[in-house]
């Protein structure tokens, strides 16, 4: 149920069934139900790269895709990362562009102690344009190999990370 | 950026390294979950060298690397031999419990080569499950793997 702009009434104006349904009771349940996606790691394997440009964490789990009806829209992830005393930075591509640019959303400095590499953001992003809009997590390392644990059974590390977006206006 | 594509698994330190052999600056990265490996190249990179990357990642494994023991005792002194059939020089990773525990090259020394073959020695005194990869050069570089444990 998509949300609709409702119309200001006046005095003497009829508020029938259809109206009522239309401004009302439709919009109510798209607000309860906003377009909304997420996805909840529990992989057979780590997610794990060399790249040192942006690039996807998987193009198929970690990608997400909402119809809005324009506006604004948050996105969600928390997780778990390692390295060998590298940096792992993180972004969120929309439709092919990296949102956060440059260095991305956030970077982290982390070791191969699993614990001290744990990440996450929300995101507002404003002005979405009504439509189909796609979400991609991206990453990429200062050098060495990166590891996001996906809920793949590794000892002390078998965390499951989630990614979501939601239209909020 | 383009990207290159297979179904599988595979440790993604070997698939960068066969790939930096195979395509050299043009190589960002390698990435691999989701039931995937991926080559990651430059923009200046073309449809060829994206293909070229393709067949690094099905050659991933493609290799035969033999030993001549599963297993070893954590003394530092026995050994395994770890042998591939070919007399160029290759680089080698082993994984120890999963990580990354040594890198290096071997040069293809004439000592080294007994038969075609290329030997290399493992000895340690740290108990766990070794992986060895072997990664060959050149154009069509591919890799291979042995389990040794030591115990």
């Amino acid at each position: 149920m998509a949300y609709t702009q409702p119309t200001t009434r006046n005095t003497g104006d009829s508020i029938t069934a259809s109206i009522w349904n239309t401004d009302l009771v439709d919009n109510v349940i798209a607000l309860k139900n906003p377009p909304s996606a997420s996805y909840v790691a529990n992989e057979a394997a780590n997610w794990t790269t060399t790249s040192t440009s942006f690039v996807d964490v998987d193009a198929t789990d970690l990608s997400l895709s909402i119809t809005t009806t324009g506006g604004d829209v948050m996105i969600g992830f928390h997780g778990n990362v390692s390295g060998a005393n590298i940096s792992v930075y993180l972004d969120v591509a929309m439709d092919g562009t990296r949102l956060g640019t440059d260095d991305g959303f956030i970077g982290v400095f982390v070791t191969t102690t699993v614990t001290n590499g744990t990440v996450g953001f929300v995101r507002l992003v404003t002005g979405v344009s009504a439509g189909a809009h796609t979400f991609k997590l991206q990453w990429r390392v200062s050098s060495g190999t990166g590891t996001l644990y996906a809920g793949a059974g590794t000892s002390s590390a078998d965390v499951h990370p989630q990614f979501w977006v939601r239209e909020v206006s | 950026m383009r990207e290159a594509m297979i179904v599988g698994y595979g440790r993604v330190e070997v698939i960068d390294l066969a790939l930096r052999n195979a395509l050299g600056i043009k190589v960002v990265g390698a990435s691999t979950g989701g039931g995937q490996m991926r080559a990651h190249l430059s923009e200046n990179s073309a449809v060829a060298d994206e293909k070229k990357a393709v067949g690094v990642l099905e050659r991933y494994g493609a290799l035969t690397i033999e030993s001549d023991k599963a297993s070893i005792v954590a003394n530092g002194t026995d050994t395994a031999t770890i042998r591939y059939a070919g007399i160029g020089t290759v680089d080698w990773i082993a994984y120890l419990d999963g990580e990354v525990y040594a890198t290096g090259e071997e040069m293809a020394t004439a000592s080294m080569i007994t038969a075609s073959m290329i030997t290399l020695t493992l000895a340690t005194e740290i108990r766990g499950q070794y992986e060895i990869h072997v990664i060959s050069r050149g154009a069509n570089a591919a890799s291979g793997m042995v389990q040794v444990e030591a115990v």
